[in-house]
């Protein structure tokens, strides 16, 4: 028998004419733990779905535990110990926690007769134990925070006698005392001989978890080996393909024409505190900071979606309050969200209806729409953001993550705002686009937007900034020019607790 | 909120209070409402909407909004009345009941499995299932597109007459039905469906997560048709139990309509569409009884219809915000 437990051999595979897997081998032993990076849309996802059976390879072997499986599917990979946890966590919300945990069981074939809640406890009391937690088993998993949700998926993973456990960016939505939780018990699973892979782009996360590393870059192994090899910069080479830019290009800044000022906000929820910050003329300012600094919370509460009080915020010489998003837009504000498929584009709309969404009311008389009027202006948005599409005509989903993310930027520009929040805005984006992107980002700035990038890739940030504000723990904790420091300096100013 | 969980009062709870709330109240305005006849009313009058809330609970747990129940019960029981006139008049009311209820879970295992092999949303597939099993009444016969005029087979007439319980009070004459009596073995049924077997659990994993429910392999087929069976089954007993009880004078368009109230039961008493949320079989026992208070409680007190419908839609408003609200608070 081979002493690897799991080996996917030369893994091609394409979705429409797009190679997303070109001939990519991972192998790992019983008992490793092996993270797996990329940048976002590197292929990483759809080999961890071949690896579950939930996509199918064009070509290549999955072997696994010295068994060659010609095809794999879920109940498949499921039965020989390959578990892997979604980013979404796949539990039942209205079930207990120890019916979500014991789930399989109750579904598998040799379960026979009633449904039995003696056992299930059991079943979720024996996988609680074996990570050390203790959660209520009959407190029903939506009143759990997410921490704990996350610990119940893991729980139900070895429930089902996982021998190889793998997380699909499972510190996403956790808080940064709780990735430290969710490290603890994930070194108590490697100590009881369970494999990990642990898929992320976050390059923190990499360094505490893994033993070793294995890098892809535009659907093809670049390279791989133990932790001890990498060193921040020298992944984030591999990563990407190309040495961070050492010198960031600078926009001019009048210091004294302030576009937006912002005195002393804080969350209600006390997710940021007393941030203060000046955006000046024809410049970019970047904030930054590691998961649940604040910085998500923050991009979110300046466009009104999430509760905060600010002493006073002013743009352009008008004092705001804002208290939703369509008071926002009112104002001229415009946001570009993460989560673009969920928060920023209308999928199925073609793309004309995207763009010209923000600025329908603006466009129409009496309520009907001057349609030649939108169209046009929709026309000149997407010619001047060379938005690569069929026709305005053409679905929105039907364009590249590039060119969607151009669509949703469009979309704001053709609404004139005086500020622009970009949250994210290169994420799932491939990385010509995200230069495009960054390249936008300082013309806007030129143009006389106010433009706030917010970001966790600090070489985006570098590359597209005039200044970086660094939060942490919910605080501006510093604040420097993007060409006075360089992305390891800037890493070391995030970690810092 | 806080005060509810230092009271640790749970959602049943709340909903119990806000019964005997509206009993209290009804009570003070006239203390007739909890007099012996009225109870013994009470109870009968909680099975037809009793018996369509527990075939409601399940289905709107599973994420489908059916509004075709009635349908598969009208023409259950229509079916049944159909071919025992033809084939077996001497059949008994009690053979009569079961038949329609297999009937009744035939109908709603066809929409069941159409709206599971199609995926296809429940509300629309139950909306033209329902139309087209009510309807598919008036085809039979004549056609002359009357509403079927029904002849029982001679049998019904027992069923007025089966009581559990009868006594006399002056010159009023009480009777408790036997129907009570099924009404609570379907809760019982349904009960112990929705708690202790595998695919009673299992509706609430698809009510709640879909998406996961596929990838842990819970077979969807199975659960949809067992599921559609019960309450078509439920359906069915309880419509032919109106035939008999209104001796064929039955008007299917108007019981067609007839599930509002059930509706209104499963919502107060938790159920939420689309999350699989709330769903007890104890919390739509609440609700059926609370509904069923408004209903035969304000008729004593003299307020017209229009407004018990009214007051049951302010209790449903309440219900549904208290529930949002609680998910707000919890953002």
């Amino acid at each position: 028998m081979s002493e690897f437990f799991l080996e996917a051999k030369g893994i091609y595979k394409a979705f429409g004419g797009i190679q997303a897997l070109k001939d990519v081998t991972l192998r790992i032993k019983k008992n490793e733990s092996l993270c797996l990076v990329g940048e976002n849309g590197c292929g990483k996802s759809t080999l961890i779905k071949i690896i579950s059976g939930a996509y199918k390879a064009d070509k290549g072997q999955i072997i696994i535990e010295g068994t060659a499986y010609k095809e794999m599917t879920p109940q498949i990979s499921s039965q020989a110990g390959i578990q892997v946890i979604y980013q979404d966590l796949s539990l039942f919300p209205n079930l207990t926690v120890a019916e979500n945990i014991a789930m399989t069981y109750n579904m598998s074939k040799d379960h026979k007769g009633l449904f039995n809640e003696k056992k299930n406890v059991e079943i979720a009391r024996k996988a609680l134990d074996q990570i050390n937690v203790d959660i209520d088993l009959s407190e029903i998993v939506d009143n759990l925070p997410i921490a704990q949700r996350q610990l119940v998926a893991i729980a139900r993973a070895l429930a089902q006698e996982a021998k190889l456990i793998i997380m699909d960016e499972p510190t996403t939505a956790l808080t940064y005392k709780e990735v430290d939780n969710l490290y603890k018990v994930i070194n108590g699973l490697k100590a009881r001989g369970i494999g990990l892979i642990f898929v992320s782009h976050k390059l923190d996360e990499v360094f505490r978890i893994a033993e070793n590393i294995m890098v892809i870059r535009n659907g093809e192994n670049v390279i791989e080996g133990p932790v001890s090899d990498f060193n921040v910069k020298s992944l984030t080479y591999h990563m990407t393909g190309k040495e961070p830019e050492a010198n960031p290009f600078q926009n001019v800044i009048d210091k004294n024409d302030v576009i937006f000022s912002c005195k002393e906000a804080n969350a209600k929820d006390g997710a940021f505190r007393n941030i203060s910050f000046d955006l000046y003329k024809g410049e970019v300012l970047g904030i930054t900071g590691l998961l649940g600094s604040g910085r998500e919370s923050l991009a979110e509460a300046l466009f009104g979606c999430y509760p905060y009080r600010a002493k006073e915020l002013v743009l352009c010489g008008k004092k705001l309050k804002i208290k939703s998003p369509e008071q926002a837009v009112k104002e001229g504000i415009g946001y570009i969200p993460d989560d673009r498929a969920l928060k920023g584009l209308y999928g199925k709309a073609p793309i004309l209806w995207n763009i010209i969404s923000p600025i329908l009311h603006t466009n129409s008389i009496a309520g009907f729409m001057l349609r030649r009027t939108l169209r046009q202006a929709a026309q000149t948005e997407s010619d001047n953001l060379r938005i690569k599409s069929a026709g305005l005509d053409a679905p929105a989903s039907s364009l590249s993550g590039g060119n969607q993310q151009r669509v949703v930027i469009a979309k704001w520009l053709a609404s004139k705002p005086r500020l622009l929040i970009l949250n994210c805005p290169t994420v799932g984006v491939d990385v010509g686009s995200k230069q495009e992107i960054h390249k936008m980002a300082r013309e806007f700035a030129e143009q006389g937007i106010g433009v706030l990038l917010i970001s966790d890739d600090l070489p985006e940030i570098l590359a597209a900034c005039n200044r970086v504000l660094v939060m942490n723990h919910g605080e501006i904790t510093g604040c420097y020019n993007t060409n006075e420091i360089t992305v390891n300096k800037l890493y070391e100013q995030l970690i810092q607790a | 909120m806080s005060l509810a969980k230092r009271f640790k009062l749970t959602d049943n709870t709340i909903r119990l209070i806000v019964f005997i709330v509206i009993l209290a109240v009804f009570v003070i305005i006239n203390p007739d409402v909890v007099s012996f006849a009225n109870i013994i009313s009470f109870c009968n009058n909680m099975v037809y909407n009793g018996l369509l809330a527990m075939a409601l609970m399940m289905l709107f747990v599973m994420g489908i909004l059916d509004l075709a129940v009635t349908g598969y019960g009208i023409f259950g029981a229509y079916a049944t009345i159909v071919i025992c006139m033809k084939f077996f008049m001497g059949i008994n009311i009690w053979l009569m009941m079961l038949m329609s209820a297999v009937i009744g879970a035939l109908c709603a295992m066809c929409t069941g499995y159409v709206i599971y092999k199609f995926k296809l949303p429940g509300i629309l597939v139950s909306v033209a299932a329902g139309n087209i099993f009510t309807m598919a009444l008036f085809l039979e016969g004549s056609g002359s597109g009357n509403v079927p005029a029904t002849v029982l087979p001679p049998d019904w007439m027992s069923y007025n007459n089966i009581n559990l319980y009868q006594a006399s009070l002056g010159t009023m004459t009480v009777r408790l039905h036997f129907s009570v009596l099924i009404l609570f073995a379907v809760i019982f049924a349904v009960w112990f469906y929705t708690k202790k077997t595998v695919e009673g659990r299992s509706i609430y994993a698809i009510g709640g997560n879909t998406e996961a429910a596929v990838r842990m392999g819970i077979d969807f087929r199975k659960t949809y048709l067992m599921t559609f069976a019960f309450a078509g089954f439920i359906a069915g007993l309880a419509i032919m139990m109106e035939y008999m009880r209104g001796g064929g004078n039955v008007n299917p368009l108007v019981v067609q309509g007839n599930h509002g109230d059930a509706i209104a039961a499963v919502i107060f008493g938790g159920t939420q569409l689309g999350t699989g949320k709330g769903g007890s079989v104890l919390g739509t026992l609440i609700g059926i009884l609370t509904i069923t208070l408004i209903k035969t409680s304000l008729i004593m007190l003299g307020v017209p219809s229009y407004a018990q419908t009214f007051v049951i839609g302010l209790l449903l408003l309440g219900s549904v915000v208290l529930a949002a609200y609680k998910d707000f608070n919890k953002e």
